[in-house]
């Protein structure tokens, strides 16, 4: 890199330029990427908030959309990127629902503990990761599907894909906002979320809700796996692990059990990591995420939007 | 009976308390004060912020405005195992015990500086020396309140007046000088209720100052020295239950909840 | 040695250091309750703190390009104290940040992520963790002085004598007052502050001396093996402790260790032995996927475990005179896998 001799004035107008581009890419790129993560992270939030307990395999429903999705856009079957993307979301519909009614909700009625249920999603996590191994083993592939075309906004090159996946979060956000303000379904999920006992004794259909629930938790994770997989161009089956440490630091940050909590803390992630990356090596993305969760520990422990005492409350 | 060590001291006396939930006022500026030895009772109705009130004072809630103190410590925000530790206890409206443990080991975690809980004395051993005591106080505790019959029964197997009776032994294995009693006698049935009345009685004879939440009146009027009335997080009376029973202004107010205790009674 | 004998003085060693591991997740799952999901971090930090310990400073070793924290050359048995002692310091550190006031299930929900952090710390820190190579050419103890057989059996012996060591310690503890109080944590967190302890106390207590056990199996692993790297240290490595201390009976040291046992060596050895033809990394995941099943099938039939935890003991029955009742109350049947439940916990607030 050599130096050259300009007029002063006009280097700084030069570099300011630039920076301000850059700067636009940086916020872009941050504010797409929180928007996915915002979708996971809504949710995996959601259905703690109803069921009371994480799922740990939910880096899992992220990767089995993606890979059903790739398994149908790529080789012999060769669908467009949308068709198959809307298959792999509703197989992943399938298994949050499958998961529920086969192993969740049954081990729940048995042994009325919320840790017995916890610890069945961490197996079914590892049992899921091990599974997609073995079906699709551990090399790595893309979508064939091209960005397309980008547009300039303050000199920064912006593609269109970037605008559609953002719009595509947000649109599914809103969508959840809207069922659970404006439909019967949803608010008897907020009744569940502040009391259970309460729900069900006012004659709620806890198990409907609860599966419900299930198919929301599977279609975020199904639409945020795919979204993840068209960004990262390259992917294999560590996919969903890779990115649930981003979606359970933005929960953490926001209020875990706060649907709104959750899009906040994922659009913070999002920005914060993208912003730091300018002036640090990209590779300590983890290590920000990392101190923001420490800060959020010893600060805030009960998140952005957390209620200490209250914190089942849903805040969308 | 062990518990006639226990000192007559344990006022407890609350200025300007207020807590509210994300913008909702719980509890607002209230003020009362328990003299030691006595026997305060909280009434009002669900809603009313009485537990509110109880999980400040004990420490389950430690930010709230106001002040609280115990005798002469201003315990103000105080942690709750910290207030517990100065001889000021609590039970919970849905009775707590270690489901697990069996009657016997509920009781003697309570007791007070054990040895044997630091990491040392554990490995050494040298706590075996202490637990003979310990043990004894235990078993005539569990002994006073009928409970050696299942002494070694896991708490989850007992009835639901036995639950009660073994959290007052294992209130009473710590010595405490003030205990707050939330709403003591919820699933208790009315054959025990007499059993319960007659230790609830025997606290205040043994000195130990009482706070309780209840919301039968006729317990309430049966146990307690003075009565505050509860509404909306204030107090809006305050006297012996006699007098509140002729006080038309708290009847009015509560004419729902109130009106159906007064015809019972 | 015969190639039979060193397999099975390598089945001790391991069976050992697996023991290790299960006795100190028992201390901070089975007995105090805390869902620990990154425990596999912290033998990791064990191992690695007893690596650089051991080897030369970076440029000074004839190890080539490897970069390294430290590098003091320190022999037996400082180098195994310096790896335990850091990760107790290291678990200090953890709970001073992750324990503040957390449920038990949102600690959970935190200690899987910091544990998945510092996997990707680990791996994208070339500079400081050498990544995924880790490290290598750590010396065992008196390696040098003694014939390769007899080396492989003193340290077949080394970590049986550690491990009875560590598990005659626990037993001490589990059984005095203090041991009642991790129990009462587990049950009830809020009950045990209104009994005037200090939970957090309470709650270090037991995951230090959980991460003491760690670092020795840590410390034991990269003495043997003689390197660390990244791949050994997966979520997947604290997911088949879960299942064995389950398995085995938590809350219970015997319990732990006939978990680990069955587990590691007569199922993961055994099926490894087998000698079916797969192709390389299809036998890992299909015995994982097979422990996942176990767990499930554990914590439906039988959360307890196969040896289920005892009811504490105590001198002098004062109810002997009432056998029949007690009979009967000992014919009910265990309540499932602890108190931390949800139908009350649900109903909270």
């Amino acid at each position: 890199m050599g130096y050259r001799c300009e007029p002063a004035s006009r280097s700084i107008a030069t570099f300011s330029d630039r920076k301000m581009a850059e700067l636009t890419s940086v916020v872009v790129a941050g504010l797409v990427y929180g928007s996915i993560l915002a979708t996971a992270g809504v949710g995996f939030t959601l259905q703690f908030g109803v069921t009371n307990y994480f799922n740990l395999a939910y880096g899992e429903l992220m990767t089995f959309g993606a890979m059903v999705t790739a398994s149908l856009n790529t080789g012999s079957v060769g669908w467009g990127i949308w068709p198959a993307s809307a298959v792999g979301v509703s197989a992943t519909v399938l298994l949050a629902l499958f998961q529920n009614r086969f192993i969740f909700t049954p081990l729940l009625n048995r042994r009325k503990s919320i840790f017995v249920t916890l610890l069945a999603t961490f197996a079914v996590a590892i049992m899921l990761d091990n599974i997609f191994i073995l079906v699709w083993g551990t090399s790595f592939t893309q979508y064939t599907y091209s960005p397309g075309a980008g547009i300039h906004l303050f000199g920064a090159a912006i593609s269109i894909a970037e605008i559609v996946y953002f719009l595509i979060a947000v649109g599914c956000m809103a969508a959840i906002h809207q069922l659970l303000t404006r439909t019967k379904a949803g608010r008897s999920m907020r009744a569940m979320s502040d009391n259970t006992t309460l729900a069900s004794i006012a004659g709620l259909n806890t198990k409907r809700i609860t599966a419900v629930t299930w198919a929301i938790t599977g279609f975020m994770g199904g639409i945020a796996g795919v979204l993840f997989a068209l960004q990262t161009h390259t992917f294999g089956v560590s996919l969903g692990v890779n990115y649930e440490y981003y979606v359970f630091v933005a929960v953490i940050l926001g209020g875990i059990g706060q649907p709104f909590g959750a899009l906040m803390g994922g659009l913070l992630i999002g920005l914060i990591t993208q912003l730091a990356a300018l002036a640090i090596p990209s590779g300590l993305s983890p290590v920000i995420a990392f101190a923001v969760l420490i800060l959020v520990m010893l600060f805030r422990p009960q998140g952005l939007l957390g209620v200490p005492g209250r914190l089942n409350r849903l805040g969308l | 009976m062990s518990s006639n060590e226990v000192l007559p001291q344990g006022s407890i006396r609350v200025e300007n308390l207020s807590k509210s939930f994300g913008g909702v006022s719980a509890v607002s500026d209230v003020s009362l004060s328990v003299p030691a030895g006595t026997f305060y009772g909280i009434i009002g109705p669900n809603g009313s912020g009485k537990s509110t009130l109880l999980d400040c004072i004990s420490g389950v809630h430690t930010s709230y405005g106001g002040r609280v103190h115990f005798e002469d410590t201003d315990i103000s925000g105080m942690a709750l195992h910290k207030i517990a530790s100065l001889g000021m206890l609590r039970t919970f409206q849905v009775s707590r015990l270690f489901e697990n443990m069996s009657v016997l080991s509920n009781v003697m975690v309570a007791a007070p500086e054990q040895e044997g809980e630091g990491l040392f004395s554990a490995i050494s051993g040298s706590w075996r020396k202490s637990q003979a005591g310990h043990l004894t106080r235990a078993r005539s505790l569990i002994d006073h309140y009928e409970l050696t019959r299942v002494e070694e029964a896991y708490a989850s197997e007992l009835s639901g007046g036995q639950r009660r009776l073994l959290e007052l032994a294992r209130l009473l294995m710590m010595r405490p000088r003030a205990v707050l009693l939330d709403e003591p006698f919820a699933g208790v049935s009315p054959v025990n209720r007499a059993r319960l009345l007659k230790q609830l009685h025997s606290f205040s004879e043994a000195g130990i100052t009482v706070l309780m939440v209840e919301h039968r009146l006729e317990l309430v009027e049966e146990l307690c020295d003075k009565v505050g009335v509860m509404a909306e997080g204030k107090i809006i009376a305050e006297g012996a239950m006699s007098d509140l029973r002729q006080d038309r202004a708290v009847l009015s107010a509560y004419l729902g909840e109130f009106h159906k205790d007064a015809l019972r009674m | 040695m015969s190639n039979v004998n060193y397999y099975l003085v390598t089945l001790v060693f391991f069976g050992a250091v697996n023991g290790l591991q299960a006795i100190g997740l028992d201390m901070q799952f089975g007995q105090a309750g805390i869902f620990n999901f990154a425990y596999i971090v912290l033998v990791a930090v064990g191992a690695y703190a007893t690596g650089i310990a051991s080897i030369h400073p970076a440029g000074h070793s004839g190890l080539g390009a490897l970069t390294y924290i430290g590098g003091f050359g320190w022999a037996f048995p400082w180098n195994m104290l310096f790896g335990v002692l850091a990760t107790v310091v290291f678990a200090f550190i953890l709970t001073s940040i992750a324990f503040r006031r957390l449920r038990h299930d949102y600690l959970a929900l935190t200690l899987v992520t910091i544990g998945s952090a510092l996997l990707l710390l680990i791996t994208n820190q070339v500079n400081i963790f050498n990544g995924e190579t880790g490290i290598v050419g750590v010396p065992g103890p008196w390696q040098s002085q003694l014939s390769s057989s007899a080396w492989y059996i003193t340290m077949g012996g080394l970590a049986l004598f550690i491990l009875a060591v560590n598990a005659y310690i626990f037993w001490r503890i589990q059984r005095a007052p203090l041991g009642r109080l991790f129990k009462a944590l587990r049950e009830d967190e809020i009950l045990v502050a209104s009994l005037g302890k200090n939970p957090a106390r309470v709650k270090m207590t037991a995951f230090l001396l959980g991460a003491v056990s760690a670092g020795l199996a840590g410390s034991l692993f990269v003495l043997f093996i003689g390197g660390w790297g990244v791949g050994g240290w997966q979520p997947g490595e604290t997911f088949v402790l879960f299942a064995a201390v389950l398995l085995g009976g938590r809350g219970r040291l015997t319990g732990a260790l006939l978990g680990a046992f069955v587990l590691y060596e007569v199922f993961l050895q055994g099926s490894s032995l087998l000698n079916i033809p797969l192709a390389p990394g299809i036998l890992p995941a299909v015995q994982q996927l097979f422990v996942g099943i176990v767990l499930l099938v554990v914590l439906w039939l039988r959360p307890a475990g196969l040896l289920p935890e005892h009811k504490e003991k105590f001198p002098g029955a004062a109810a002997t005179s009432r056998g029949s009742k007690r009979r009967r109350i000992a014919r009910q049947p265990r309540p499932a896998l602890g108190n931390m439940n949800s139908a009350k916990e649900l109903s909270v607030e």
